[in-house]
């Protein structure tokens, strides 16, 4: 007994000395990680996924806003926004996919620079990237989480309130501030160079992206507040805006090796036939020297004008039983995996100019900006698509003798070449449309439909928020109104 | 040695697997003993089925079907789905739509095996009262897969492919020394021990994949136009001290003592402040009434025991407690790609969770054995658990790591076993397995927030942990229902269709009852089997269901008179008057979209009673057998899952539903537990 009581001490003795982890603290270090990395790969990252994936390309880009908009149509039963059905999913896809990636990427770099006490053209553009990334979750959805979103690590925030539209705009910390002072820190160059895979690390180009920019976000708060939409307008055309198709602001895209290379869209084009070119737009572009670039029939793909025929939105497969006779988006030209995808252009900024001047903001002729438009419009195709056939000054000036600008119906023609030229950038043409109500669409009625027979106003909250950010859902609901596809946000005022 | 070979009920899905074991003791003197246990395992596995969602689920196609639908119409070229130039059979114009024997034949999902399992066990007693005792135990796979989506493939027309190796190496290994049954006075003895032990793991995977084939058919990475690679490795490792102590006195009441403490790598982090260790100890009494006491002739054994005893645990995933960043993909125009690693917050303090539980139990053995009850009842909370905590996307994360709340878990576990009649010739037993299990979320975190697992395809409801609660709520979108319960509709385009409510507990997915019920007769060298087991009291959310409803495929998407005479929903309209309006063929399926987005059409009660197991043997007499080299031989007839005598989901098995805990109760498109029907032949030499 006392041997074995005297053993069991004994043994006690020699464990209690023993370090019992030793080596835990270097084991439990991933060997393939890494702690921290350099803010040129990151930001190189959050450019791809800013021009995004496959998915929200295909459901919120095209499945949704290309047909709610008329670019395209479609007579599949998943297509959701030709009939305005509702598929959660889809409608959801763009902050699903954007929240966990563009935004928390940017809220890292912005962190790590912030650390640094990075004041310069790194930290500038990242504030201009990132006011795109979030204007197109806040111009589709609405309210939404902004000035507390990407932090979970960083603040510990795992339930970011909702910011109001309009504090996200002009509040401070807000697009408009947020570019204005982006814009002035950015200096002569940066040391991102090919990791800039916007500009590659041409500063000039990003401070003509920021007042472009500045210039987008202020002209659609016209109908919401005029007075600050015109403040805001005037001083970022005095800032220095885009000026040729050189400064379109642009994400190439290779072909491979990995998803993440490709144009989200031409992945899409790749494994859906379904879409084919809106009758409503196909008309439009008629006597366009763009309708061959953009269009081929998709049986045969013949670019004859005259085989060119759009299919009209709300097309189901009994009134369309062979849709291989219309007009498909050409697959020699637009739909490609390597073409490159399109944030801002210059020809969108005159048609913007135009506009002000139209308005009586600015002292400029509304015509000439929207001469510009049409032939920066038309001719940035050959530069944006290698495939497309370059437009010569000739043919623009042909149809601008044919349609000749009409200041009696000045906002109308500036809306729908906004329209045409925003094709494939689909987020920036329904936001536009709903500001300026141009062009006037018709929409469809399929009986299924959600919305009362009206072009969706925005895309839905994702309503898994109910359960994982019951409280400022609850409230985004309460300050905005029903999360449905009618409800109007801020800007978009009746 | 043992080799088997299995046919799937899917199409081209086979599993082949072959053993060799070796067992082996020895003696080194008379005061060591060493055991040896080797088994080696080659498992070789083809087509196995995916399941959930289309594409290469061929069941999720065949569901969807019109039942008019001939599945053998679309067999194509040579059965195997396709056209002659390899593309697929389309079955639809939606390319996600797809031919299930294409998925059958022309997917790749393959893998093999080989696995080795190996233990020593050595004992040196070095007194007669004292032992040491060392133990080593390895596991040990390799794994090679090789997954193809083909060339051809209707969604993905160039198709793509992956081969994986990956090891896998578990050691355990622990020496302690100790005594037994140690009488340390008349009445009392001793069985004690303590020790040290090790469990470490190790995984290492690397990978090759590509996509775009450029000759059709031809399965190899260099055949395709982008490539990729990848690793994985990761390590853990629990360190443990542990002792037992087990006082016995005149063999009838045992006192049991033990404590341990564990050390984990998964929550060790240089600079933590909080413990990556924990000590726990556990107590238990047991007494043998029958050996105290005479009860009397028809009490074979009684005993009695309780005890309350504490288990630890760390985290199960190593590099949870920092943020890493990764380099991914393969660059862009020259610039190289990087980001977080990972959609979980980490959490730098997560400390080990622990397990209490109290627990009494019975034995009982009467009548000469015929009759045994043996029953548990028990108490148990988990305390700190360790779980990704839900935040909403907007954070950027999924999730974040914490220990988390009070999770309470009490039951009864009952086994009764009787022997109905018993003679030389004729045997019948009987027995009754009940288990029921009442659990209940009693904390989560500081502010008594939900925690939010896993969703199905449909995205309107998510398993939720919700305080006060039961473990596993389905929390989703519900019917609007007024102060009878009927479904509230409102006109959309001329029709009645169902308002959408909010979001509530529609159900719980774990069912907290379960039976079994067996007997067994023998007559002679004959005998059969019978064995039922059921469950009931949980939920379910079954999206093939869901699915069917939506596309018109459940029965009860058919009204009585037709789909074209127009159907009247039951229910009543948004200012509480009777619906009139008859919704047209036309329009039904706008009717059932809808309920399609409202998770509570979609959910039953689980509750299920089934014959598992029916069998049929005969032992071959062994005067029969004389002169042959067999020594016994038995033939059974064996069938499982044959039937259900109850089911209260449509259309499906609830067993086919997820049954990883985390999201129990939630189901789309599995396959179903299959009806196997076998013939055994056991041979003795």
């Amino acid at each position: 007994m006392k041997k074995i009581v005297l053993t069991i001490f004994a043994l006690s003795l020699v464990f209690s000395s023993c370090e019992f982890d030793k080596g835990f603290e270097e084991m439990n270090v991933n060997p393939g990680k890494a702690a921290q990395i350099d803010v040129a790969n990151k930001f190189a990252s959050v450019v791809l996924q800013t021009s995004g994936g496959r998915y929200e390309n295909w459901r919120a880009s095209l499945i949704y806003q290309s047909v709610m908009i008329q670019h395209f149509s479609s007579t599949a039963g998943y297509w959701s926004g030709d009939r305005y059905f509702r598929n959660d999913g889809y409608a959801t896809s763009l902050w699903d996919r954007y929240y966990p990636s563009a935004v928390k990427e940017i809220e890292d770099i912005r962190a790590q620079l912030t650390a640094a006490g990075n004041t310069g053209s790194e930290m500038g553009m990242t504030r201009i990237l990132r006011v795109f990334i979030y204007s197109r979750i806040t111009d589709l959805h609405g309210d939404c989480p902004y000035s507390e979103a990407g932090q979970g690590y960083t603040n510990g925030i795992l339930k970011p309130k909702y910011d109001a539209q309009k504090d996200i705009y002009t509040g401070t910390g807000g697009f408009l501030q947020e570019l204005e002072e982006a814009v002035a820190q950015i200096g002569a160059s940066t040391t991102l160079g090919a990791s800039d895979l916007v500009f590659q690390g041409n500063t000039t180009k990003w401070k003509a992206w920021g007042n472009s920019m500045m210039l987008r976000l202020a002209m659609r708060l016209s109908k919401v507040d005029p007075a600050t939409s015109k403040a805001w307008a005037v001083k970022a055309i005095g800032n220095g805006t885009m000026t040729s198709n050189d400064h379109i602001a642009l994400i190439k895209h290779t072909d491979g090796p990995g998803g993440i290379n490709k144009n989200g869209h031409g992945e899409v084009f790749d494994a859906d036939g379904n879409p084919r070119m809106s009758k409503t737009f196909v008309d439009w572009l008629k006597d366009d020297p763009r309708l061959p670039i953009l269009a081929a029939r998709r049986s045969d793909k013949s670019t004859a004008i005259a085989d060119l025929i759009g299919m009209p939105n709300g097309s189901t497969s009994a009134t369309v039983p062979d849709t291989s006779i219309y007009a498909e988006p050409n697959r020699n030209v637009i739909t490609k995996k390597d073409v490159p995808m399109v944030l801002q252009t210059y020809a969108e900024v005159e048609f913007m100019k135009a506009e002000a001047a139209q308005r009586g903001w600015t002292a400029g002729s509304a015509a000439t900006h929207y001469n510009n438009g049409v032939k920066a419009a038309m001719q940035m195709l050959s530069q944006i698509y290698p495939n497309a056939a370059a437009i010569t000054d000739a043919e623009v000036t042909a149809y601008l003798a044919l349609k000749p600008y009409d200041a009696t119906k000045g906002l109308q023609m500036i809306g729908e070449q906004y329209w045409a030229a925003t094709l494939l950038n689909e987020y920036e043409a329904f936001s536009n449309w709903r500001r300026t109500g141009f062009p006037v669409l018709t929409p469809t009625n399929d009986p299924g439909n959600v919305t009362g027979g009206t072009i969706p106003r925005r895309l839905i909250w994702p309503t898994g928020e109910e359960s994982t950010n019951a409280d400022n859902y609850k409230a985004a609901v309460a300050a905005q109104g029903p999360n449905n596809f009618t409800t109007r946000v801020w800007w978009d005022k009746q | 040695m043992t080799n088997m070979d299995n046919l799937d009920i899917v199409p081209n899905s086979t599993l082949k697997r072959n053993s060799l074991g070796l067992n082996s003791s020895q003696k080194l003197g008379d005061k060591i003993t060493v055991d040896v246990n080797m088994k080696y395992i080659l498992e070789d596995q083809e087509g196995n089925p995916q399941l959930s969602d289309s594409p290469g689920n061929g069941n999720f196609a065949v569901n969807l079907f019109a039942p008019t639908v001939n599945v053998n119409d679309m067999l194509g070229e040579g059965g195997l789905g396709r056209n002659a130039d390899l593309t697929e059979f389309r079955i639809s114009d939606n390319s996600y739509s797809q031919n299930p024997w294409f998925a059958a034949w022309n997917y790749i999902n393959s893998s093999e095996k080989e696995r080795f399992i190996g233990a020593l066990n050595a004992r040196w007693d070095i007194k007669d009262y004292l032992y040491v005792r060392g133990r080593i135990g390895g596991d040990r796979y390799d794994l090679h897969r090789t997954g193809s989506t083909p060339w051809g493939t209707a969604y993905q027309p160039n198709g793509s492919m992956n081969e994986t190796k990956s090891s896998f190496r578990q050691y355990d290994a622990d020496v302690f020394i100790g005594t037994d049954n140690l009488q340390l006075d008349s009445d009392i003895t001793l069985t004690a021990f303590v020790g040290i032990g090790q469990n470490s793991q190790e995984y290492n995977a690397t990978g090759v994949s590509g996509s775009d084939f450029i000759v059709p058919g031809l399965i190899d990475v260099k055949n395709t136009k982008n490539q990729g690679s990848s690793w994985s490795y990761w390590k853990k490792q629990i360190n443990s001290a542990y002792g037992s102590a087990e006082l016995g006195f005149m063999d009838y009441a045992y006192l049991t003592l033990t404590a341990r403490n564990d050390w984990f790598s998964t929550l060790s982090l240089k600079d933590k402040k909080a413990p990556n260790n924990d000590l726990y100890t556990s107590a238990s009494l047991s007494f043998v009434l029958s050996d105290a006491l005479d009860l009397g002739s028809s009490v074979d054994f009684l005993k009695l025991r309780g005890g309350y005893s504490q288990v630890a645990g760390g985290a199960d995933s190593p590099y949870a407690l920092s943020l890493s960043y990764g380099i991914y993909g393969q660059g862009h125009l020259g610039a190289s790609l990087g980001n977080i690693s990972g959609g979980t917050i980490p959490n730098s303090e997560i400390t080990p969770f622990e397990k209490n539980e109290t627990e009494f139990g019975i034995d009982l053995r009467m009548f000469d054995n015929k009759l045994s009850i043996d029953a548990t009842y028990y108490d148990n909370e988990t305390l700190g658990d360790i779980v990704g905590v839900s935040a909403s996307a907007t954070s950027g994360y999924g999730s974040a790591l914490a220990n988390l709340g009070n999770i309470s878990n009490k039951g009864i576990e009952l086994l009764i076993k009787g022997t109905l009649m018993q003679s030389d010739d004729f045997a019948w037993n009987a027995s009754i397995n009940y288990t029921n299990n009442t659990s209940k979320v009693v904390a989560t975190n500081d502010t008594g927030g939900n925690i939010s697992m896993q969703e199905p395809r449909s995205r309107n409801l998510r398993v939720t942990h919700i305080v006060g609660e039961k473990y596993g709520a389905l929390y989703g979108s519900s019917y609007v229902r007024d102060a009878s319960g009927a479904i509230v509709h409102q006109m959309v385009n001329g029709i009645p269709i169902p308002k959408i409510g909010p979001r509530k507990i529609l159900g719980f997915g774990v069912a907290p009852t379960q039976l079994g019920i067996g007997s067994s007769v023998r007559y002679k060298d004959f005998n059969a089997s019978v064995l039922f087991e059921g469950k009931t009291g949980g939920q379910i959310y079954s999206g093939s269901n869901a699915f069917l409803i939506r596309n018109g495929h459940h029965k009860k998407t058919v009204p009585a008179g037709g789909r074209e005479a127009g159907w009247v929903p039951t229910g009543v309209m948004e200012d509480g008057s009777a619906i009139t309006t008859s919704i047209p063929a036309a329009q039904q399926e706008d009717y059932y979209r809808r309920t399609y987005s409202i998770a509570e059409e979609a959910i039953f009660d689980s509750d299920y009673m089934r014959l598992r197991q029916l069998s049929i043997g005969y032992n071959i007499p062994s005067d029969k057998l004389d002169g042959t080299f067999i020594d016994k031989a038995t033939i059974s007839l064996i069938g499982r899952n044959l039937f259900f005598l109850s089911n209260s989901v449509d259309n499906i098995d609830p067993e086919s539903a997820y049954n990883n805990s985390n999201s129990a109760g939630l189901e789309w498109f599995g396959l179903p537990v299959p009806r196997t029907i076998g013939l055994n032949v056991n041979l003795k030499f």
